[in-house]
């Protein structure tokens, strides 16, 4: 089976799926998982409510593209269960700092397991499905197709896989409060930046006024001299380091080879070139 | 003059979607001496203009324009104007009446338009080195090209991202701009300091932060649209058909992405990303630190890698982060750490296992994490900002490097014979490899295991080291080839070697070539020779270093360069030196040649401290040219002095003769290889070569190489391989590699101690007095005789008042004419160097001086001499000059004052006339103080100096006075140091003194020693 998605929990997400699901359905229910399929999709408390795009079926006795109402949701657990596992999950550094730059840290069934649960599903009853189309298998290909669509924005949005498990964000937020890390988190997700556009696309030189008189030599020297760079010679050693502060896989970036290879090849080449210019 | 300026201009022809890009363009105006045909009132009175300025740029720079055929723009440029004339820049050293309230006013300019500003700058900068005097850049130029020269750091650090700039519509949507973006913490830092140095003549009539920036992105942008444009197609499929491929291929950034409800999603993310990239490179005053421990214990699997915590803000803060959770809860630092330790846990992930818990504070590390980590995740981590703590021997300066040691074996002939033979620059050294870790040897068989070993990461002998197995299986091919024939090199293609594969091959330290090596590098390695009993002077503890260092060389037939700084005593050095050499025995003479100003300076030090050194002065016209005469002659003396113009000119006599040694003072004076005089001079034959220079000559290769080209033919290569190899690459494009090697390569052949070296300044007193001697002209001589033969018999005839009278008016008379004839003749007659010795010895001793980067005081009691001095310096030998005398007012003054103590301001000369030198001066930038003329007093003369010496002051002072031999003034120089034969009280605050010896004293002070006389 083909790699769909770019992040762990994502995949295992897609893992589960696939050990109930044969794979013919599931090549056909990845077709499904993209825009043109997909025509609606609402994530409310925890449930996943899509409309998708079917094909006519003459032997369904269906002759017009048909829409079909499609949902899914993953068990939920319950507010105690989900105090017991906050609280844990808040007194380990690693799980919020992981949490912090968007990421669900691989060993963190170790909290869940301790409050009797597992996060990612693992079998066809961690699912409850539903789909208007004649297909009579679960899952049909547009359950399937939700499915990978799902994995698709975990990628992205990890937390998401919290309120499919039935918390809240907003109770989420106010388990997270208790403790002094989970603070921490919070008050990041807050931090969300906007969209400013850009004044000018270089710095603006502004204008300024000309002083009345002036000293001959401060016109030609400045205050100071400028700062010696000859320390400052020297290529970089290890490419695109830039980059790699970053992490790889970027949202954007939808291969699955490493952006971050594609990243040092590119500094590599351009230095190539920049050598050349100057 | 030319002076060639640089201008940074908003580009008004091209306007982008109202401005929104606003592009800008460099140009290049040139100021002239000559006068430029007036067209409107602002028209600036003095530039090049149409085909002049191109042609000026195009040829005098090379600037290939071949593409685009320029047309002269007229710009409008902002000036200091006086009485409606823009004032001329510094450059041309024109004394100004400045007044204070100048005012800035538009003047045009006809400029030139320069294409890729940042490599055109780099070859205009590079080709002004070697352009006469005659064409200066711009202090304005001089800061743009500082700035191109800074912006490659972050090029090729890789320290810029793609960016996206967005821009609202009139529509109010958002859309899309591809751009590029410098990320470093460094270039804010950058962008403050240059802020700072950005004089008013760039930053014009605009704020200079936003102009520096739009500078530095418009360049930045040009080069990196440039190299991108040029990807293969090989790197562009690998993003075919995705959205990312607008970010990647396209010409121009300032085009418009192409947008669709599809694709905006990929560049609105994009967009997050480097915002957040940004703000990762942001600094916060906490800074996260790695300190890698080792194994405590047999257990190689046990690194701790702890985290630390350190503070921007406070250098000396450190504390370990399990401190900090138990002392601290400060939400916000919490906070900072949290999202530091991710960052850097994503750059590592072994980091997260050391945070599972609510306090992190380490990681242990198995043995391989710890090779992973040393090899790349440590210096990526250390690059994002965070410190990285190593254990000493792991870092890359402590580390034990691979290297295969060579050893040189003596040659079989008589032990102590071979010994000593063996180590001489002419003879060949035999030597053989062997494989080595840190300077220790090791077997090929454990060498072997090394190579073998999994992991880079060993524990060798004992101690931890990190190897680099891919290296060591190359040396080891290479040893395994190379282990049997023995090999065979001469000494200085030896050093050589050592100097170009420093990263290979190292000497082993118990060799005797290795022992000589390092001796020659470090000259503290020296010991002090005793004080020769036959000198006449107490040599300091570093000229004993230096003597000593004179006499090695010699032993050992390299011929070297004594480049000591001005006034540290380099001809004391060599006199001393050829002292000990004849007290072994030696009687062949040695040719020292130097330029006319100073021989007399030669020859009186020798008569001075070592008169049994034999010495004779070849020189002026009655100087010997018979071949056998002249043999007789150097054959009964110690030292033949000559001048540069003889060496010459009496080539043949000179090669006639097989000298000791040739020693060249000022030895830059062979600095143009194509010169007769450096061919003549090249050709003499001598057993030893000897270069004396206090010019910094490393900050002009060409010149290095003809000096070594002198002392060691072929040993820097020919002049067009080292051009090629050294000059290019070290003074164009600033080559690190390059300029390490040279330096390696010439560091043995060469003794340059500075004035502010730590070992000196113990050695030296805080100010050091030095008397430079020189020889009157023939001209000086003539006009001196008449004057002394007139006044002999006028004192006969006079008394009392009249008497005094005359005496005094004499004295002044005679020291006009030991300064120069003009002052005496007071006729306007050129204030040339031919006619005065001491005005040639000074102006020399200035142009080192100021190219060492000292400032000089030079006093003097004659107004005429200060106005013709600064004239002549400034305007003939382009040395910044500032000047105050009697009708300088104080404001004036106190101005010139400050502008030459300002730290920033260029070195510079600032003339005093001794009389208004007085209270409140303080002028502490100067480290040499030159006393032209001698005031009889030396209390006065000593108050002078002590301008230049005040609180405050921590360098040391060079105090140069002049005195011309063989009249007054070196006889009452001599007065003034014989204490005992004069009564203290006798010295008043004037020369009234002089006037009570009696006529025949006062006769034979002024008498007039013809042996000093000397042509040019």
């Amino acid at each position: 089976m083909g790699n769909h998605s770019k992040t762990w929990w994502g995949q295992e997400l897609l893992n589960a799926l696939e050990s109930f699901t044969d794979e013919g359905r599931l090549t056909r229910g990845r077709s499904y998982s993209n825009d043109k399929r997909i025509k609606k999709w609402i994530i409310k408390d925890g449930k996943i409510k899509a409309s998708i795009l079917g094909n006519e079926n003459s032997y369904y006795g269906v002759y017009k593209a048909p829409t079909y109402k499609t949902t899914m949701s993953m068990k939920h657990f319950t507010d105690a269960q989900w105090e017991g596992i906050i609280a844990l999950l808040s007194v380990r550094a690693s799980f919020i700092a992981r949490l912090l730059v968007n990421e669900i840290p691989e060993n963190i069934e170790e909290i869940f397991k301790q409050a009797g649960v597992y996060l990612l599903p693992n079998n066809y009853r961690d699912f409850k499905v539903s789909c208007d189309c004649p297909d009579y298998e679960i899952p049909c290909k547009h359950i399937a197709g939700v499915c990978y669509r799902l994995a698709n924005i975990l990628d992205n949005d990890p937390l998401l896989l919290f309120e499919m498990r039935g918390i809240s964000p907003k109770k989420l937020r106010a388990e997270l409060l208790k403790s002094p890390l989970g603070k921490i988190l919070v008050q990041s997700q807050n931090a969300e930046q906007q969209h400013i556009p850009d004044k000018s696309y270089f710095t603006k030189p502004e204008h300024k006024a000309l002083p009345k008189t002036i000293d001959v030599n401060q016109f030609w020297y400045g205050k100071s001299s400028l700062p010696s760079q000859e320390k400052n010679y020297k290529e970089a050693v290890i490419p695109a380091i830039i980059i790699k502060k970053g992490g790889d896989y970027p949202k954007f970036w939808h291969k699955s080879e490493s952006f971050i290879e594609f990243m040092e090849d590119f500094y590599i080449r351009m230095r190539k070139n920049i050598k050349k210019k100057i | 003059m030319k002076i060639l300026h640089g201008l940074w201009l908003l580009d008004v022809t091209i306007t982008k979607k109202d401005n929104f890009i606003q592009l800008g363009n460099f140009n290049l105006w040139v100021e002239s001496s000559e006068h430029a045909p007036k067209k409107t009132s602002k028209t600036h009175p003095n530039h090049l203009q149409k085909n002049e300025l191109i042609s000026f740029i195009e040829e005098e720079f090379g600037v290939d324009s071949s593409y685009t055929k320029q047309t002269p723009k007229i710009k409008s440029i902002y000036l200091p104007t006086i009485n409606n004339a823009p004032v001329p820049s510094p450059e041309f050293l024109i004394q100004n009446d400045l007044q204070d309230d100048v005012s800035l006013k538009a003047w045009n300019v006809e400029t030139y338009n320069l294409r890729e500003p940042i490599s055109k700058l780099k070859d205009i900068y590079f080709i002004n080195q070697f352009h006469n005097e005659d064409i200066r850049l711009g202090h304005d130029f001089l800061f743009w090209h500082g700035i191109t020269k800074a912006l490659k750091q972050f090029l090729y650090k890789d320290q810029y991202i793609r960016a996206i700039i967005t821009e609202e519509n009139q529509d109010k949507d958002l859309v899309f701009y591809n751009a590029w973006q410098i990320i470093s913490p460094e270039y804010e830092i950058f962008i403050k300091q240059a802020v700072k140095a950005m004089p008013l003549s760039c930053s014009q009539n605009y704020e200079p932060e936003s102009l520096l920036r739009h500078f530095c992105e418009v360049l930045v942008h040009e080069i990196l649209d440039g190299a991108c444009k040029n990807l293969p197609l090989t790197f562009t499929n690998k993003i075919e058909n995705t959205d990312l491929k607008q970010l990647f291929s396209v010409k121009y950034s300032g085009n418009l992405i192409k947008t669709n409800d599809k694709n905006t999603k990929t560049f609105t993310l994009w967009f997050d990303w480097q915002k957040k990239l940004a703000l990762t490179q942001e600094k916060t005053s906490i800074q996260l630190g790695f300190r890698l421990h080792e194994p405590a214990t047999d257990n190689k699997n046990n690194w701790r890698l702890e985290f630390m915590l350190y503070s921007y803000n406070d250098p000396s803060f450190a504390q370990p982060l399990s401190e900090f959770w138990q002392s601290s809860d400060d939400k916000n630092a919490t906070k900072k750490i949290l999202v530091s330790l991710a960052y850097a846990a994503k750059i590592y992930p072994k980091i997260w296992q050391g945070m599972d818990n609510e306090t992190p504070c380490e990681v242990v590390l198995t043995l391989e994490d710890a090779a992973m980590f040393l090899q790349e995740a440590a210096w990526i981590l250390e690059n994002a900002g965070n410190r990285i703590i190593l254990p000493a021997h792991l870092t890359p300066q402590g580390r034990k490097r691979v290297k295969m040691k060579i050893k040189t074996i003596a040659k079989k002939q008589g032990a102590g014979a071979a010994a000593k033979s063996y180590l001489s620059i002419n003879s060949l050294t035999n030597y053989n490899y062997e494989l080595a870790i840190g300077g220790e040897g090791v077997s090929e068989q454990e060498w072997q295991d090394l190579v073998d070993n999994k992991s880079s990461l060993v524990n060798f002998r004992g101690e931890w080291i990190e190897l680099d197995r891919d290296k060591m299986q190359k040396m080891l091919n290479f040893w395994q080839k190379e282990k049997e024939n023995s090999q065979e090199l001469s000494l200085q293609k030896f050093i050589r070697k050592l100097a170009e594969e420093e990263d290979e091959v190292e000497i082993d330290t118990h060799d005797a070539l290795a022992e000589m090596l390092s001796k020659l590098n470090d000259s503290a390695n020296f010991e002090m020779i005793e004080n020769p009993d036959k000198l006449k002077a107490n040599l300091r503890d570093y000229q004993k270093r230096g003597v000593s260092w004179l006499r090695y060389i010699d032993n050992i037939g390299l011929n070297g360069c004594l480049a000591d700084d001005m006034g540290l005593g380099k001809t004391m050095q060599v006199i001393a030196a050829l002292i000990l050499e004849k007290d072994a025995g030696n009687t062949v003479p040695t040719l020292l040649i130097a330029p006319t100003s100073v021989i007399g300076n030669w020859q009186k030090e020798i008569t001075k401290f070592a008169p049994h050194l034999n010495t004779f002065l070849h020189h002026g016209a009655e100087r010997e040219k018979g071949d056998e005469t002249f043999a007789k002659i150097c054959a009964c003396n110690d030292m033949v002095i000559t001048s540069y113009n003889l060496a010459r000119r009496d080539n043949a006599l000179l090669g006639n003769i097989n000298w000791q040694r040739i020693v060249l003072d000022e030895a830059q004076n062979i600095k143009n290889p194509k010169t007769a005089q450096t061919k003549a001079i090249l050709k003499l034959k001598a057993k030893h070569r000897l270069a004396l220079t206090g010019t910094p000559v490393e900050n002009r290769l060409m010149d290095l190489w003809s000096i070594f080209n002198f002392l060691n033919p072929n040993y820097l290569g020919t002049q067009g391989q080292f051009r090629k190899l050294y000059e290019l690459p070290i003074q164009r494009d600033n080559d690190m590699v390059q300029s390490k090697i040279l330096k390696k390569l010439i560091q043995p052949f060469m003794l340059r101690r500075v004035k502010t070296d730590k070992n000196i300044i113990k050695d030296l007193p805080n100010k050091i007095e030095v008397k430079q001697y020189c020889n009157l002209s023939k001209e000086q001589a003539a006009l001196y005789e008449a004057v002394v033969k007139d006044v002999g018999h006028k004192l006969e005839e006079s008394e009392g008042i009249a008497r005094q009278g005359l005496m005094l008016s004499t004295l002044m008379k005679l020291k006009q004419i030991c300064n120069h004839p003009t002052q005496f003749l007071q006729d306007d007659s050129a204030f040339t160097v031919e006619r005065s010795h001491k005005l040639k010895r000074t102006s020399d001793m200035l142009e080192e001086a100021i190219a060492a980067g000292d400032s000089v005081l030079i006093f003097t009691q004659f107004t005429e001499i200060g106005d013709k001095l600064v004239k002549y310096l400034s305007q003939e030998k382009l040395i910044n000059c500032h000047y105050i005398h009697g009708g300088t007012s104080r404001k004036r003054r106190d101005k010139m004052i400050e502008t030459f103590q300002a730290p920033n301001s260029p070195p510079s000369v600032f003339i005093l006339s001794l009389k208004v030198g007085g209270v409140g001066i303080t002028l502490t930038r100067a480290n040499h103080v030159f006393h032209f003329d001698r005031w009889w007093n030396p209390a006065v003369e000593n108050q002078a100096t002590d301008r230049a010496f005040r609180i405050g002051q921590k360098k040391n002072v060079f105090v140069h006075k002049f005195i011309t031999l063989g009249t007054l003034e070196e006889r009452i120089d001599q007065m003034i140091e014989d204490k005992q034969k004069m009564a203290n009280n006798i010295v008043g605050s004037d020369e009234s003194w002089l006037t009570k010896l009696d006529n025949n004293a006062f006769k034979e002070l002024i008498s007039l020693n013809k042996n000093n006389i000397m042509e040019s």
